[in-house]
């Protein structure tokens, strides 16, 4: 398929990745500052009310009180209950983060030779639960003092990258003062080895996002209950591959079935098979 | 004891390399401020999240190399 199929193929959801760029990410930040006004908090709304990490972090941390009232641990109970009805729909459609790393790795015209793409769906599923599990210990160990240092969920935060490179762009000063060498490893994981030199460029998506992990066990979990998930039909399929080398988060196992601990609902496979052996619905 | 299926021992072994690697790439560079020549690590933690899928997935295809020619040799 060429690059201007696929645009036109998934032309909706590209759509709606550039207005979840708009609807998340400052100045715009249109919903955070719809929140802001509701509530009457006077501060500039940013990616950073709606943070996808520190929620997660102060659970596992002992500091669940934090949770009551924060717009943040709000917006992601609703991401994580949305996913349990309709797949992580949020992860696919809207998330800016994964929008810019998909962006960057689909405009870098590098050989897919160049680029991993993990093939086991298992693998890639133990990593993934894998690095969660240390995302988890870092938060108990900073959240318990165990060891005397600072929290580094703030120090790894995509959101924050994006959001100080478009104050950036927006000519805010204050985003000068913002990179320090934690911000820099995030940019480094996030836009050049898990965008460029990853197939589909949601490696951070896959690796890193303590969000995107909860997503898809709560889809898991919805998924066993008959709710919305991508289904496979191996009667249509002629083993062509389009769908394995479409999909950005390697969700597509050898046989061709959808690993819901993987798959972003994003489409991609429904819209590049030529036989229609993807559909998205309820069983 | 339940028994693996070799998907599920690959499984498990990313998981358990992950879950074994993350604090240590959290923790050391926590607190090296500003400067990455200023820690012992001198920047190495920028490699630590691609060295570890880079093993996983090197690891695999070795597997996947090696069976091919044990096949071929096999014929």
């Amino acid at each position: 398929m060429t690059a201007i199929e696929t645009i036109r193929k998934n032309r909706w959801r590209y759509l709606s990745l550039v207005l979840g760029f708009f609807l998340f990410v400052g100045p715009f930040a249109i919903i955070a500052r719809m929140i802001n006004t509701a509530t009457g908090n006077m501060a500039s709304p940013t990616l950073h009310t709606l943070c996808y990490r520190m929620p997660v972090d102060w659970l596992f941390g002992g500091r669940w009180y934090a949770l009551i009232g924060s717009v943040a641990a709000a917006f992601i109970i609703g991401v994580i209950i949305l996913a349990f009805f309709m797949g992580p729909v949020f992860c696919g459609w809207l998330c800016p983060v994964g929008s810019v790393s998909e962006g960057v790795s689909r405009a870098t015209p590098l050989p897919d030779r160049f680029r991993l793409r993990i093939r086991d769906p298992q693998v890639t599923k133990g990593l993934r639960y894998g690095f969660f599990a240390g995302f988890i210990a870092v938060s108990v160990i900073v959240g318990y003092k165990i060891a005397s240092i600072s929290s580094v969920c703030c120090r790894y935060c995509t959101s924050s990258v994006l959001q100080n490179m478009a104050d950036g762009l927006t000519g805010q000063m204050s985003a000068v003062a913002y990179w320090h060498s934690g911000s820099l490893v995030t940019l480094f994981s996030w836009l050049v080895i898990g965008g460029i030199f990853m197939s589909g460029g949601r490696g951070w998506c896959l690796f890193f996002c303590p969000l995107g992990v909860l997503s898809n066990l709560s889809h898991t979990a919805g998924k066993k209950l008959g709710l919305y998930r991508m289904s496979y039909n191996a009667d249509k399929c002629l083993d062509c591959t389009h769908c394995q080398v479409t999909c950005p988060t390697w969700a597509i196992a050898p046989d061709k079935s959808v690993d819901s601990h993987l798959c972003i609902t994003c489409q991609e496979c429904t819209n590049s098979c030529p036989q229609g052996s993807y559909e998205y619905g309820r069983s | 004891m339940p028994v693996l299926r070799g998907k599920e021992r690959r499984g498990l072994w990313a998981f358990v390399i992950a879950g074994a690697t993350t604090p240590l790439a959290l923790v050391i560079p926590a607190s090296c401020g500003a400067a990455c020549g200023g820690c012992p690590v001198a920047g190495g933690c920028f490699a630590v999240p691609a060295l570890v899928v880079g093993m996983v997935a090197l690891r695999f295809r070795l597997q996947e190399i090696g069976s091919r020619i044990l096949d071929v040799v096999r014929q």
